[in-house]
């Protein structure tokens, strides 16, 4: 079985970043990059697959600048058996869609049964390249996957819905998977391969390699455009006075989480029965049995 | 000056297949202004089978026109149905504008027909506007909340976004609005229905992640013990909530982590709330002062849980939630559905806690 997992080279978002109004990008200097938290899901999926259908192969392929050559040697350090980086100055710029066009190029070139994707990139967190990739290729595919189980050409697999609900899909191969994060438990390199890794070929391909044409990649190819970005602006509230009778820790403490407004609520005193009976009643009233 | 498509603006519709999901009606609030600020007409698109009912509700709230897209292969949400149909009634039909719920349904479809229809997509904003020139301006979070940023998509149309539920404040319904209701063909076979739905779980809400609950009830110090703490499990089983614990409880070991709700825990914002022998020191309090309702059981009448409590009930809960219990499982009996019945039947009397060991 042939599967190909799309990760990402992010800016870490667990660190405090420098963000300016005004500017359209982050400066890059000082940043962190990581490979995509939620790529590692998709990878460690990948790798499962391999380990269930021997004879099988990972191709890790990623969209982005040289330095995502990185992240690359990160998933080959984690198992991954290829490495492929799509990259050319004309791929600057790109939106979702114009990314998902580079990647079903180079997925087209390398064949896939299975294509895995992390639900989103924590750093832009569009969650928009899966099922875009998904179209492009013509692949049935299925987003917010929780489960994925693959036996005699097809996949069985658990969507994630709103309010605690699961779907399960019958979804035949090949075709696409966009997981959601825990999903399972990434595994951990191994000395021997992560110090192979480090000296592996990462081979690129770029525009003219993949067949595309300069107006459907980069800025040119590019529908959404990025006007400027800002420190988020707080949702105003009215001024927050900590309640003196708390220590001064507490009151420290109120104050950095934003202060909790006093609800005025009934106070509700008496035997038991009362009680639970009025709480019943409050609980009846307002739908919530 | 380029000419603009005058389809309007229009919302597609998450709907349940008897009632329009909240999102929607906030959506064709957000709609309708936009639409009357362009000078054009704003539409709804409902996907369904037989959702004929939902048209006169999307008119009160906004909605010129209904595009009604009906057939029994629409009943459940399937890509393979739902994108190819959305993509040729916009390019047929020229909106200026498309906004979607970022839902399930939404975060999965509007890529896919933005896709197809090779435009622009601005997910999970916070936020739309018109910009001086004209363009629909999209508010969205990045890097992990700690920036939001500004999208437009200036030339390619229609101009499409998704959008948070809770973004903008749904519109009162007009009675005296009605909608045009349009029927779209929909020409579709089965075989084109690569995906095929097996089945729709339900968890059950106490095995329910207390981030995804709509009702939580929690226990905190005051339980006193693995048997306190099960009589919060009781009331949250009967009342199909979400059991969640402070981190005393966890700590104790009666409860498990990942029904922690606090600093070091998950941070949770359900319709209600209600916290049982929880004090409320701040650790806890800032995982779940967003809450909708809050109701707080505790003896001791100075405790700070009650400065967010909308219902304060000062009182032993050894006492009472026996009591609510008791008064809980007579509601279910005398209801008696099967569900009721169901609830009933699983209802135990050993703590989670002991049961998994």
């Amino acid at each position: 079985m042939k599967v190909v997992v799309c990760v990402a080279r992010v800016v870490d978002t667990d660190e405090p970043l420098p963000v300016r109004s005004g500017k359209v990008a982050l400066e890059e200097e000082g940043l962190r990059h990581v490979l995509n938290p939620a790529d590692e899901y998709a990878l460690e999926e990948g790798l499962r697959l391999k380990d269930r259908f021997p004879g099988s192969g990972v191709t890790a392929i990623s969209m982005g600048p040289p330095g995502s050559e990185s992240v690359l040697r990160r998933c080959l350090a984690l198992g991954a058996d290829h490495a492929l980086l799509l990259w050319d100055e004309a791929f600057r710029g790109s939106d979702t869609l114009a990314t998902a066009r580079i990647l079903a190029a180079g997925i087209r070139q390398v064949g896939a049964d299975v294509v895995l994707c992390g639900k989103r990139a924590s750093d832009g967190d569009t969650g928009q390249v899966g099922a875009q990739l998904a179209e492009l290729l013509d692949l049935p595919a299925v987003t917010s996957v929780l489960q994925l189980e693959v036996k005699d050409g097809e996949a069985l697999v658990h969507r994630r819905l709103e309010r605690g609900r699961r779907e399960v899909l019958r979804c035949p191969l090949p075709a696409l998977f966009a997981v959601e994060e825990g999903i399972n438990r990434p595994r951990y390199p191994k000395l021997r391969v992560l110090l192979r890794s480090r000296a592996a070929e990462v081979p690129r391909r770029g525009l003219a390699d993949l067949g595309l044409r300069p107006d459907e990649v980069g800025e040119m190819g590019s529908c959404a455009q990025v006007v400027d970005v800002s420190p988020p602006k707080p949702i105003t509230k009215g001024l927050f006075i900590p309640d003196s009778s708390l220590s001064p820790e507490e009151r420290w403490e109120q104050i950095v989480s934003g202060g909790m407004e006093e609800r005025r609520g009934d106070v509700i005193q008496g035997p038991p029965d009362t009680v639970a009976e009025r709480l019943l009643q409050f609980l009846t009233q307002n739908n919530f049995v | 000056m380029r000419e603009e498509p005058t389809g309007g603006v229009w919302v597609i519709v998450d709907h349940t297949g008897d009632e329009v999901e909240g999102i929607a009606l906030e959506l064709l609030g957000q709609a309708r202004e936009l639409a009357d600020r362009l000078g054009l007409s704003a539409a709804a698109v409902v996907l369904g089978d037989d959702v004929r009912g939902l048209a006169p509700l999307l008119g009160q709230c906004g909605a010129d026109s209904v595009y009604l897209a009906e057939g029994p292969l629409l009943g459940a949400y399937n890509p393979d149905a739902y994108a190819p149909l959305l993509a040729d009634l916009i390019h047929r039909e020229r909106p200026l504008i498309v906004l979607w719920g970022a839902t399930d349904q939404g975060r999965d479809l509007a890529p896919r027909v933005a896709a197809r229809l090779g435009t622009g997509l601005a997910s999970n904003c916070t936020r739309v506007d018109l910009s001086e020139d004209g363009l629909l301006l999209m508010t969205r979070p990045v890097y992990g909340g700690q920036a939001s940023c500004n999208v437009v998509c200036p030339q390619a149309r229609p101009q499409m976004a998704t959008l948070q539920p809770g973004a903008v404040p749904a519109k009162r319904p007009d009675p005296s609005r009605q909608a045009q209701v349009i029927a779209v063909d929909v020409s579709l076979s089965s075989q084109s229905l690569r995906l095929r739905l097996e089945e729709v779980i339900k968890i059950p809400p106490s095995a329910l992640d207390v981030t995804e609950a709509e009702v939580i009830v929690a226990g905190g110090r005051g339980v006193g013990s693995e048997a306190g703490f099960h009589l919060v499990e009781q009331v949250a089983h009967l009342m199909g909530a979400a059991v969640a614990a402070s981190r005393p409880v966890v700590d104790a070991g009666w409860a498990p982590y990942e029904r922690q709700v606090g600093l070091s825990g998950k941070t949770v914002a359900p319709r209600l709330y209600i916290a049982c022998g929880i004090s409320g020191v701040n650790h806890h309090v800032v995982g779940m002062k967003d809450s909708r309702a809050v109701v707080a059981i505790d003896q001791d009448p100075q405790a700070p849980i009650f400065q967010i409590a909308d219902v304060k009930i000062v009182g032993d809960l050894h006492q009472v939630l026996p009591s609510l219990v008791e008064r809980l499982r007579r509601l279910r009996q005398e209801r008696g559905t099967a569900e009721d019945a169901e609830v009933l039947r699983t209802l135990t009397d050993v703590p989670a806690a002991r049961r998994d060991s």
